[in-house]
């Protein structure tokens, strides 16, 4: 199963499925969970305007970190690698401390570290990051998006996000009124 | 390195051949990507396999998080253990009730069959075997508990025998900013500690100290002891029975880390004043006392770019143990048999005369020891699907002892009818329990962790340690995993594993009653076990571990023949067989439940008799809900039943019993604080662990006990 994966992983990188299987996508295959999280998150940096405070520089890359525990794996390198956020390459990072987070445009909080996210949160509020996490109580310690996923009434299983309007607003983002109408649930 | 980085050569190969090809494609490939309306399209595979390796551990492992301990409410680390399947925490007999773990019906008085680990460097002292005496760990400086049920010496070496506790500290990436803590409570229980975290001009700091002190519960009394017998047979009246176990201390626990590129540096200073329980020979004590303070420093050095596919990592630690006790063997008033050698003799046949010590038996036994390590490991994972692991170390150790007593050889003859509290120096001389000595140990191991398929991995592996004192072991491992489906793992294990005999019983002298023997050998393992871990819907995980195990050599004191001593011995082989059953289910974060049954059967292989005093079954569930933002809830149940007395034993079976633990947190309360109510043993139940049959009804627990806890964060 490893070597599989590699290989995949190999061919992902070389763009050669990338450009073949949309539609299959689409359709029937379901796809591990990690792989369409991470494509998600990739297009969250579409759906919301940064200030130019939050960067460290004109050249500075657009930057996504995983915080704690990964748990992408490289899945969302395969779905960073190459892209851009308007002029800016996009990055992947994963910062052990919180000091190194603030940087960050996005910052994926991962599940391990629940028990502490509202310390995380607080860290990272003054700093204009979109917050993203998936336990049950992210929005609640004033996190972002939640991103989760259920069963829908076919008994398929999808992702679905959660927005806290006043979080973004209050760290200095904008989110566009695409991303409102796509989220599961609005929190204002 | 991963799988992963030894293919990316082959990516970038294929990358620029295919460039052309990917440029004129991007554009293309940007467009026809998935906008996020169609990304929530996507149907999902849910794997239900829990995202760790542990699952594919070669070992039957858990893991305890320090998020899983703040849940259950844990303030040290056997509270953590308890719930760790088929592991029970009980009380030594003789050394201040310290805590015994016993896996899977294997235990001795100190824990020496269980090798515990901190940040992966034994601290298992020499004298006994086992961890520090009053060994006991705060919770606030841990990251991670990770607990090896079955055999490890073939990675770990000594001692890695019925299990391997290793604790694992925080760092500056577990902890963001400053954390004060302070809680009270039952039994004039105080705690203060303090946590910090960060990025220090490019240095991960991170530091926590915990003090301690609580009176212990008075309320564990028991109504005799064995001075009570002694009493009535000699006509005197110096028992304090009835009368409470000295369950008293004062903890002081600080750690230090500092890490950069590649070096880490670990500091851990930790001290104990307590009482002694139930006194040393199952007589109160309870103005006896016992001081140990231990210091580790912890060096590591690990590169992984030194050469391709390899991975150095150089270790080397000191550890430093001073253990004091002061002991009234006897208490005050008590009229005791001394033989012609000054040493206590209840021996039948031998000449004895009995002795009025005013003042009680005094002896003031000391040690100090010196472990100076230096680990090696290397790991290769560049050829085909294999992942070699070649480790080696040496350790060298020393212990010194020091003693004054008001009894025994080269202090008293027998022929003073009264003998007061005056201690004699014996250190240095030939009358002390414990002659200075050294023990040098050097070890080789390998491991091969093998990829035969996707689905089956095969880790083998073998170790060789040769001690200066008691000459080589040689222990074997292998695990075959099976993975074959995303929701089910299959495992067989076997393994071999040694303990090392301690220098109490290779050297012990001047005691009669426990003569060292330079002849011992190592006590031997060998562990079969079976393991399926199964994950049916997503947030359930349940497994079966079966396990069965024989012992050869276990170490007991015999008599000597001809003689009214005993000596240590190679004599007692034991098997046993059992399972245990895991079961996990969470419901997001909202709810989560843990529980697991273990059952075990274990004889002495010779007389077919059960292994006293270890439970046969025990149950654990703990239920941990959160019903709304910031509030936890927790309620805890450990269960342990099936104990059975030693065949010379004749008191009835010791009853089980069942503790209740609830809790509530209220966190984050202006983002700073956090409020906690924990009460312990909730329906006050007289649990007992055995005692030896000096103290007939055994050692109750502490009773129903509460406490409250206020945290402040700052960032």
């Amino acid at each position: 199963m490893l070597r599989a994966g590699a290989t995949l992983a190999m061919l992902l990188s070389c763009g050669l499925i990338h450009a073949a299987t949309p539609a299959a996508q689409a359709d029937a295959t379901p796809q591990p969970e990690y792989r369409v999280k991470a494509k998600i998150l990739r297009s969250f940096a579409s759906y919301v305007e940064w200030p130019e405070s939050a960067y460290g520089g004109p050249d500075a890359p657009f930057t996504i970190c995983i915080f704690g525990a990964d748990p992408f794996g490289t899945e969302i390198d395969e779905a960073m690698a190459g892209r851009r956020n308007g002029e800016r390459p996009m990055a992947v990072r994963r910062p052990r401390h919180l000091e190194e987070a603030r940087e960050c445009q996005i910052v994926f909080v991962s599940r391990a570290e629940r028990h502490r996210q509202a310390a995380i949160l607080a860290g990272l509020e003054d700093r204009p990051i979109l917050t993203v996490g998936e336990s049950d109580w992210f929005i609640q310690d004033g996190g972002g998006i939640r991103l989760a996923i259920g069963r829908n009434r076919e008994g398929k299983t999808k992702a679905h996000f959660e927005v806290n309007v006043k979080a973004l607003r209050e760290a200095g983002l904008e989110a566009r009124s695409r991303l409102l109408i796509l989220a599961a649930k609005i929190y204002r | 390195m991963s799988r992963r980085d030894r293919l990316t050569p082959w990516i970038l190969a294929l990358d620029l051949a295919l460039a052309p090809l990917a440029a004129a494609q991007q554009d293309d490939a940007q467009q026809e990507d998935l906008d996020l309306e169609e990304l929530l399209e996507v149907e999902i595979e849910v794997a239900t396999g829990f995202p760790q390796p542990l699952s594919l551990a070669p070992a039957v492992a858990s893991v305890i998080t320090a998020a899983d301990i703040e849940e259950m409410g844990a303030t040290h680390l056997d509270e953590v253990l308890e719930t760790v399947p088929g592991l029970h925490v009980g009380l030594a007999k003789g050394r201040g009730l310290d805590p015994v773990y016993a896996i899977r019906g294997i235990q001795s008085s100190l824990s020496s069959q269980v090798l515990i680990l901190v940040n992966g460097v034994p601290i298992t002292q020499l004298q006994n075997g086992g961890a520090i005496l009053g060994f006991q760990l705060p919770v606030a400086s841990i990251a991670r508990v990770e607990v090896i049920r079955g055999p490890g010496s073939a990675i770990y070496g000594a001692d890695a025998f019925a299990g391997v506790i290793n604790v694992i500290t925080k760092t500056a990436a577990d902890v963001s900013g400053s954390e004060v803590g302070l809680a009270a409570g039952s039994f004039d229980n105080a705690n203060v500690w303090f946590t910090y975290g960060g990025l220090k001009k490019g240095w991960d700091v991170f530091f926590s100290a915990d003090w301690r002190r609580t009176d212990g519960d008075h309320g564990r009394v028991v109504e005799r002891d064995q001075q009570s017998a002694l009493d009535e047979v000699l006509g005197t009246d110096a028992s304090l029975a009835p009368g409470p176990l000295a369950t008293f201390y004062e903890m002081l626990d600080v750690h230090f880390g500092l890490a950069r590129g590649p070096w880490t540096l670990h500091l851990w200073g930790w001290d104990k004043d307590r009482g002694l329980g139930a006194g040393v020979a199952q007589i109160l004590d309870p103005a006896g006392e016992n001081d140990s303070s231990q210091l580790l420093a912890d060096l590591v050095y690990r590169r992984d770019d030194l050469a391709e596919s390899w991975v150095f990592t150089e270790r080397w630690s000191y550890l430093a143990i001073d253990q004091k006790n002061d002991f009234r063997i006897f208490p005050p008033g008590a009229v005791v048999p001394i033989a012609a050698d000054g040493s206590v003799s209840f021996e039948p046949g031998v000449p004895a005369n009995l002795v009025l010590f005013p003042d009680g038996v005094i002896g003031r036994p000391g040690e100090k020891e010196n472990h100076l390590s230096f680990d090696s490991v290397a790991a290769f994972d560049g050829y085909a699907d294999h992942r070699w692991r070649l480790n080696a170390g040496l350790v060298l150790q020393d212990i010194s002892t020091d003693e004054q007593k008001n009894f025994g050889p080269g202090v008293i003859d027998g022929t003073q009818l009264v003998v007061d509290g005056t201690l004699t120096d014996v250190t240095g001389t030939d009358f002390v329990f414990l002659e200075d000595n050294e023990r040098d140990h050097y070890y080789f191991s390998l491991q091969d962790e093998w990829s035969i398929s996707g689905a089956w991995q095969l880790t083998a592996g073998v170790r060789y340690d040769r001690f200066s004192d008691f000459g080589g072991t040689f222990n074997p491992r292998a695990a075959l995993v099976w993975s074959g489906r995303h929701d089910l793992t299959a495992k067989l294990l076997y393994g071999s594993a040694f303990r090392a005999p301690s220098f109490g019983q290779l050297f012990a002298i001047n005691n009669p009653a426990g003569l060292g023997n330079p002849k011992l050998d190592p006590e031997e393992i060998d562990t079969l076990e079976l393991v399926f871990d199964y994950h049916p819907v997503l947030g359930l995980r349940t497994a079966v571990n079966l396990f069965t195990y024989r012992i050869d050599g276990l170490i007991d004191l015999v008599p000597d023949p001809d003689a009214t001593s005993a000596t240590a011995q190679n004599v007692n082989d034991q098997r046993g067989h059992g399972f245990e059953l895991e079961l996990e289910w969470e419901r997001g974060d909202t709810f989560r439940l843990d529980s697991n049954f273990a059952w075990q059967r274990s004889e002495d292989e010779v007389t077919g008799a059960r292994i006293a005093e270890v439970a046969g079954r025990q149950l654990y569930f703990g239920a941990f809900w959160r019903p709304r933002r910031g509030v936890h809830l927790f309620a805890q149940a450990h269960w342990i039943a099936d104990r059975h007395r030693a065949p010379d034993d004749l008191r009835p079976p010791l009853d089980d019993y069942l503790l209740v633990n609830l809790g509530i947190r209220r966190g984050r309360v202006g983002r700073r604080w956090d409020f906690s109510f924990i009460a312990r043993n909730v329906f006050d139940e007289i649990g007992r662990e055995p005692s030896d049959s000096g103290i007939p009804d055994d050692f109750p627990l502490a009773g129903r006990a509460v406490f409250a806890e206020i945290r402040f964060h700052v960032r």
